[in-house]
């Protein structure tokens, strides 16, 4: 607008073809370095863009870890912290619960605060494939987990599942929207998994949760394919139609 | 007069938008410098887990040279309760003594460091980091023994000459445990004893903290913040 400014000034004020070509040179001089600034800014803010999510990415991967460290020492408080306002806890087939404070205190069915003694609560989390929403606002994360637990007086167990997950980043830190477990299988210790397999727990009577579990499925020796949170990263489609094992009781054909 | 105007306001004008040019590129300037800083922040993450990794592939296969090269000179390494082992010399001759003596493993030997759950946390300057790993690993000697160990490591990093070093690794143990057994018959005291290696050749300092082993609790304390929160997290041991 400026440039035009000038123009419509010096067209009035003269016709001279020297000044005239002068100010034509001046003109396309200006708008190239106008157009070269754009093209440099706009690649510059596409580059900001794509360093901002690999950064999302590895926040992501410390908040999945650190979640981990936390929940296997009892640090409840630390863990319930780690999830948005209205994030939810789902563990297998024992319900859904909503929110830092329900969190909390559900997690209390896996120990005590802190733990005490002879209480083991390893939970893994490794393998991840996190896929950050092209907007930065939120993620998903598949998660493999190996389980070593033990409590007081009791045999210990094996366990393996696999966590879905999704988180949100609010005021520009990441918290975990919803962490879901699906326990893979169980065993007994001193058996293994091919003489012992464990069932999950259902909900708590101590402690209902507040929505019934969004998924029902046997663990080993049943199979169930947790639905993947991210596509193919070859073909790029989304995995439909996974074979799930049929079971007259959930229904599931 | 006329004339002589018209070239100042076209001289001025040009003056003007040159200075507008010089004004862009220096905000572009900075803003691809402080790119940079970002992408060098996320390429020292990636370097202090290949640093680890490698760490545990040459423990893993007995190659103590080369796990010691990955120290800084003034490096430490402390495992369990046997001490401080200060200096790639010292981490070499330790790390090779702690598991028999010899260059590589022995015969029937199996010694898998396992280096998950990497949750990496780079300074400001971009110029060290810390780093939480679970230490998951399968260790025993054919026909004699066979343990599950169960572990945290805290360990410190440093970028000196655009190469990522390990500053001090700090292996707290949890439990030793025998595959037989398993952890739930550890009795207190069992999964964590002090290794004849460190006996034979002591550290160079004493342990910097006494814990006790599973069962009882035992959380190594935490370098980094609570990643929400952002208020540090303390220890139990």
């Amino acid at each position: 607008m400026k440039h035009f400014g000038c123009l419509s000034l010096i067209r009035s004020s003269s016709s001279r073809p020297a000044i005239e070509g002068l100010f034509l040179v001046m003109l396309a001089f200006s708008s190239a370095t106008a157009m070269a600034q754009t093209s440099l800014e706009d690649r510059v803010a596409a580059y900001r863009e794509r360093v901002a999510r690999l950064e999302d990415q590895d926040a992501v991967e410390n908040l999945q870890a650190m979640f981990g460290y936390y929940f296997d020492k009892g640090l409840w408080s630390e863990a319930a912290d780690l999830f948005a306002r209205n994030g939810s806890f789902e563990y297998g087939l024992s319900g859904v619960y909503i929110g830092q404070e329900r969190i909390r205190r559900a997690m209390l069915l896996f120990g005590p605060q802190g733990l005490s003694q002879g209480y083991l609560n390893n939970h893994m989390q490794l393998q991840p494939i996190i896929t950050v929403a092209p907007n930065g606002r939120a993620a998903t994360g598949r998660w493999q987990g190996p389980v070593q637990l033990s409590e007081p007086g009791a045999n210990g167990v094996w366990g393996v599942g696999i966590y879905e997950n999704e988180y949100v980043k609010e005021g520009g830190v990441w918290k975990i929207s919803k962490l879901h477990f699906y326990p893979t299988a169980f065993t007994d210790y001193d058996r293994g998994w091919a003489r012992s397999l464990l069932p999950m727990k259902g909900p708590s009577a101590l402690f209902p949760p507040d929505k019934p579990p969004t998924v029902v499925y046997r663990s080993m020796p049943g199979n169930y394919i947790p639905p993947f949170s991210f596509n193919h990263p070859v073909t790029g489609e989304p995995l439909k139609n996974l074979p799930q094992a049929a079971d007259s009781v959930t229904g599931r054909k | 007069m006329k004339r002589v105007t018209l070239i100042g306001l076209v001289c001025a004008s040009l003056c003007a938008l040159s200075l507008q040019a010089a004004h862009a590129n220096g905000s572009i300037d900075a803003e691809i410098d402080a790119l940079t800083a970002r992408v060098e922040k996320l390429e020292g993450t990636r370097a202090v887990k290949k640093l680890q990794r490698a760490f545990g592939y040459y423990v893993d296969r007995g190659l103590w040279g080369e796990a010691a090269d990955l120290f800084t000179d003034d490096g430490m390494i402390e495992i369990g309760i046997d001490g401080v082992y200060v200096g790639k010399e010292r981490i070499r001759e330790y790390l090779k003594r702690l598991h028999g003596g010899k260059e590589g493993l022995i015969y029937g030997q199996l010694n898998e460091w396992m280096q998950f759950q990497p949750a990496v946390f780079i300074s400001r300057d971009g110029r060290s980091a810390t780093a939480r790993w679970r230490d998951h690993a399968m260790l025993g000697q054919y026909k004699k023994h066979a343990e599950w160990r169960d572990g945290i490591y805290e360990n410190k990093y440093v970028k000196e000459d655009g190469i990522w070093k390990i500053k001090s690794l700090h292996l707290y143990v949890n439990f030793v445990a025998p595959y037989e057994k398993g952890w739930a018959r550890l009795k207190p005291g069992e999964g964590l004893v002090q290794s004849e290696a460190s006996k034979a050749f002591p550290p160079d300092r004493g342990p910097t903290v006494r814990y006790r082993p599973f069962p009882e609790v035992q959380v190594p304390p935490f370098q980094a913040p609570n990643p929400v929160t952002g208020k540090p997290v303390k220890g139990a041991l």
